[in-house]
């Protein structure tokens, strides 16, 4: 029986066709042979009912025509108990996804890695989140990494670098491959680069060059200074950055000797004071070739002053200290009556951010107590224990400003605090409350931020002593308990992974 | 008490909104106290005002004292969600007086019913008869009902191969579910699904008439059935009726029908149709290696009734409808257990095949054949297509309907491992998977 002219009889209609459904010798043909023929319909699809039955119980499967991929090596780190999955089902789900990057740090501190099951939706998290992949990468075992290869999504968890992934990937994998290289092999990275620099498109160059902050070396300063001659400025002007936070560099250097010619220091005599005098530079076109070109219309300084302060933030600020015998801090004072302060301290401020310069950081710090980001930004150059002692400092202040500032900067800098710091915050944000003020939104809101950093076995000690009688407690209670829940979910979430 | 996992208590809400609300609530700021004992789990959650909750897992049953109109409501949820992350913190303890009184009423209504149940037979025989009368009269009501659809099916069906299916894919929508809906309200619910079904072949490209046709003829099959239903045997009867819609109650079931065993919930997949969500469970029972498939139904916006997670095993009584090849099931007086076992899987894709050609030969209507399949391999081939692939290196197709492949692939890691689930004749639906006695759900 051909079944495919019953498909044919039935596709056209039994008004146009008559269905044969003679069929062969066999039991099959028996069956059909019984059928009345002088009923079209019920003939067709009596016989479609036998024959598609016959059909289904009769097949068969098809040979693998290939062989299967290499299976996974087994992993020797185990995975985390169920209490720990559960934990991460919520995180995944968007409850307090924050916490995902810690959730993973605390599976890597533990020696453990991520169950095989969960390893899809993470490593999707991580395909979208560049950020996460620092803490998703160590704990995805040889299975993520196995598993990795298979999805071209997935490939900047494959392990392994693989650079033809340069010649013939997409843009994004070229990229990730670029990142990749610049954490471990940033020689490599810039070679690669180098090679098809020509080549690239005005967008990915721009890209790519940023990228060039990671690993950033003495080494990269040649192709730096061909991208300094790039017909886009934007590409022109990051090359720029990124020699200037290369002390050694040309640009660096040269910058580092005009801003020495433009700065005069006269050492305090008798009766005098130390004092800072500075020239404003002309427009040149060297200048304007090492980045230092038109100010940005933000800006509010005029365009020499703009000039001064681009040339004094490519100088090595630890350069002045060196020169004039001075500390940051005496040296910002002898500026106070400067008529450019407002350029120096813009040029100094950006150069302590490029050096990572602590001590700078530190002596200005207490210049701009009002500029919240610019604190914070200042805060984050601090090594750990200085910048404990400086917001200690300011909690501890007499003044409200300070107080209210280190709550500033604690919101916007990304690190764990010690028992002591947590201590103190806690201590402030409980006496604003006693204080019976009107709630202060940004605050209540700040806390719940703030839970991320404290140490989590701190939880028992924060929940207790807080002003529960007093006036203003039910508006902040809400944001008090959040703020005490997340912490304990955060221990919860590290005991279960250690268990 | 056995504590609900984060997966089970999603399953249970009634919508997304519910569980994110849930999930706000899953904190101990939000419950100023909090406990459980081996009956409940209760709390008092901070909302607008302070509302009781109290849940019993195992049902299970939810009381809360807030107004909200969704069951459960997000306090119920946000303490099973609680309990699920934080075990800890709900510690064991004695239940305030509210909660006792809820039980206690629970208890009350739990003895009446069953009074009532047992008033049932100790009615008198002129009452039984009555009772019994009215019964058949409803039967033989939906009986005529069902033969008139069934007639205008026939008539229905006759019409499209006359006019031929090519002519039948110009029609719109309202062509297939219109017979459908005739169904529905005709009582034979079951070919009114299946006629929804087939309303999506025509526009499924390839080789879609071929299809079509294929489930056609089954479809008259089934009619021809139903015309000699009384000279046929009775399981496969049985199977007619299924098929058509009719479906069993557990009083109807005979002594016989019950299995008690341990089981293992080997696989698990929800779905919705017709504004109604549905749970498939297959429990796989340990001494007498058979598969039971348990149908659970909620509409949208209540709860599913309960149901451990694939993986645990139960000591219960699964009763099987009747039927030529035995699946579907009513399961009752479960208990949680501990066990081990595994079931072996079939050896390859072949034994698979055998074994759902056999199954087809005692009741052709069967629609899918359950199955672990050893030594399955899952691969992935050209435009995103997967396969299990398996010890004689046969390539057993998915179905396109499996989403969770990765998850597969991911928990294989290029070797091979058993995995259970659906053959439909055409493709595979794994629903979990294990190596090492470990299993993990789909």
């Amino acid at each position: 029986m051909a079944w495919r002219e019953l498909v044919t009889c039935a596709l056209l209609g039994t008004e146009r066709q008559a269905p044969s459904v003679a069929g062969d010798e066999d039991a099959l043909g028996q069956v059909l042979g019984r059928l009345d023929e002088d009923d079209r319909e019920g003939a067709l699809l009596r016989a479609a009912g036998v024959v598609a039955l016959w059909r289904r119980a009769g097949r068969r499967l098809a040979d693998d025509p290939q062989s299967p991929p290499p299976p996974c090596e087994p992993d020797a780190a185990p995975g985390c108990g169920r209490l720990a999955c559960q934990h991460l089902a919520l995180l995944l789900q968007g409850h307090d996804s924050e916490l995902l990057p810690e959730w993973l740090e605390a599976l890597g501190a533990a020696g453990r890695r991520v169950p095989e099951e969960w390893l899809p939706a993470l490593l999707d998290v991580g395909a979208k989140q560049t950020a996460l992949r620092p803490a998703l990468l160590p704990v995805l075992g040889r299975r993520g990494h196995w598993l990795a290869r298979h999805n071209s999504d997935w490939s900047y968890a494959i392990g392994t670098i693989d650079e033809t992934i340069w010649q013939t990937g997409r843009f994004e994998e070229r990229l990730a491959l670029l990142h990749q290289l610049r954490a471990f092999q940033p020689e490599r990275g810039r070679e690669l680069l180098a090679a098809t620099w020509g080549e690239e498109l005005v967008r990915h160059r721009r890209e790519f060059i940023l990228v060039l902050a990671t690993g950033l070396n003495p080494a990269d300063e040649p192709l730096l200074e061909i991208a300094l001659d790039d017909r886009n400025s934007e590409v022109a002007r990051a090359a720029a950055d990124l020699l200037a936070r290369l002390p050694q560099s040309r640009l660096s250097r040269e910058l580092t000797a005009r801003a020495l010619r433009l700065l005069r220091f006269q050492p305090a005599g008798l009766l005098k004071r130390d004092r800072l005098e500075a020239d404003l530079p002309e427009d040149e076109p060297v200048l304007r070739r090492d980045g230092i070109t038109d100010p940005p219309s933000n800006v509010k300084l005029g365009e020499k002053a703009w000039r001064l302060s681009q040339i004094v933030a490519a100088t090595p600020p630890a350069t002045w200290c060196r020169e004039w015998r001075r500390t940051p801090a005496e040296i910002l004072a002898a500026s106070r009556d400067c008529e450019w302060r407002h350029a120096l301290l813009d040029g100094w401020v950006l150069a302590t951010q490029r050096h990572r310069d602590a001590d700078w950081a530190e002596a200005l710090l207490p210049l701009h107590p009002d500029h919240a980001t610019l604190t914070a930004t200042l805060a984050d150059v601090l090594p750990p224990a200085r910048f404990e002692a400086y917001v200690l400092t300011l909690l501890r202040e007499a003044s409200g400003g300070g107080r209210a500032s280190a709550l500033v900067v604690l919101s916007h800098v990304e690190r764990l605090w010690s028992v002591e710091l947590s201590r103190a915050v806690l201590e402030q944000v409980r006496q604003r409350i006693r204080q019976d003020k009107q709630p202060d939104w940004w605050l209540a809101s700040a806390l719940r931020g703030f839970a991320r950093w404290l140490p989590p076995e701190f939880s028992e000690e924060a929940a207790a002593g807080w002003p529960t009688e007093s006036r203003q407690w039910s508006q902040w209670e809400t944001a008090v308990n959040e703020f005490l829940d997340r912490l304990r979910f955060r221990r919860a979430m590290r005991e279960a992974i250690a268990q | 008490m056995l504590l609900l996992t984060t997966e089970q208590v999603i399953a249970l809400a009634p919508d997304a909104a519910s569980v994110k609300a849930a999930r706000g609530l899953a904190r101990p700021g939000k419950w100023p106290t909090v406990g459980q004992n081996d009956q409940a789990l209760w709390g008092e959650c901070k909302g607008s005002a302070l509302y009781q909750v109290c849940v019993d897992p195992t049902e299970p049953a939810f009381k809360c004292t807030c107004p909200s109109r969704k069951f459960p409501c997000k306090h119920a949820l946000g303490l099973l969600l609680f309990a699920a992350t934080q075990p800890d913190v709900v510690s064991v303890g004695e239940p305030p007086v509210w909660l006792s009184e809820w039980l206690a009423k629970r208890e009350q209504t739990a003895r009446r019913k069953a009074a009532r149940a047992g008033a049932d037979s100790d009615l008198d025989p002129e009452q039984q008869a009555k009772r019994a009368a009215a019964k058949d009269k409803r039967v033989a009501e939906r009986q005529r009902k069902v033969e008139i659809g069934l007639e205008e099916l026939e008539r229905w069906l006759r019409d499209l191969v006359r006019q031929g299916l090519a002519h039948a894919q110009q029609q719109s929508a309202r062509y297939w579910d219109g017979m459908a809906e005739r169904l529905w309200d005709a009582q034979a619910r079951g070919l009114a699904n299946w006629l929804r079904e087939l309303a999506s072949i025509p526009a499924s490209g390839e080789g879609w008439g071929e299809r079509l046709l294929a489930q056609l003829g089954s479809l008259y099959l089934l009619l021809e059935g139903h015309r000699r239903l009384d000279v046929l045997p009775e399981p496969l009867r049985a199977d007619i009726r299924s098929r058509i819609g009719w479906s069993w109650q557990e009083a109807d079931l005979p002594a016989d029908a019950w299995l008690r065993d341990r089981w293992l919930l080997v696989g698990q997949r929800g779905y919705e149709e017709e504004q109604m969500r549905v749970r498939r469970s297959w429990l796989w029972s340990r001494h007498h290696d058979r598969l039971a498939l348990v149908l659970d139904f909620a509409h949208q916006s209540q709860p599913m009734p309960p149901m451990a997670a694939p993986g645990s095993w139960l000591e219960a009584e699964l009763g099987f409808f009747p039927s030529e090849y035995p699946q579907r099931a009513l399961l009752r007086h479960a208990v949680a257990v501990e066990d081990q076992e595994m079931p072996t899987g079939l050896a390859d894709g072949a034994a698979l095949l055998d074994r759902y050609a056999a199954a087809l030969a005692r009741q052709p209507w069967l629609a899918v054949l359950p199955a672990a399949v050893a030594e399955a391999l899952p691969v992935r081939r050209e435009s995103d297509t997967w396969f299990l692939r398996d010890a004689a290196a046969k390539l057993l197709p998915c179905h396109p309907g499996f989403i969770e492949t990765w998850r597969l692939l991911a928990c294989s890691g290029g070797s091979p491992l058993t995995v259970f689930g659906e053959w439909n004749g055409q493709q595979f639906w794994p629903l979990s998977s294990w190596s090492d006695g470990q299993l993990t759900a789909f």
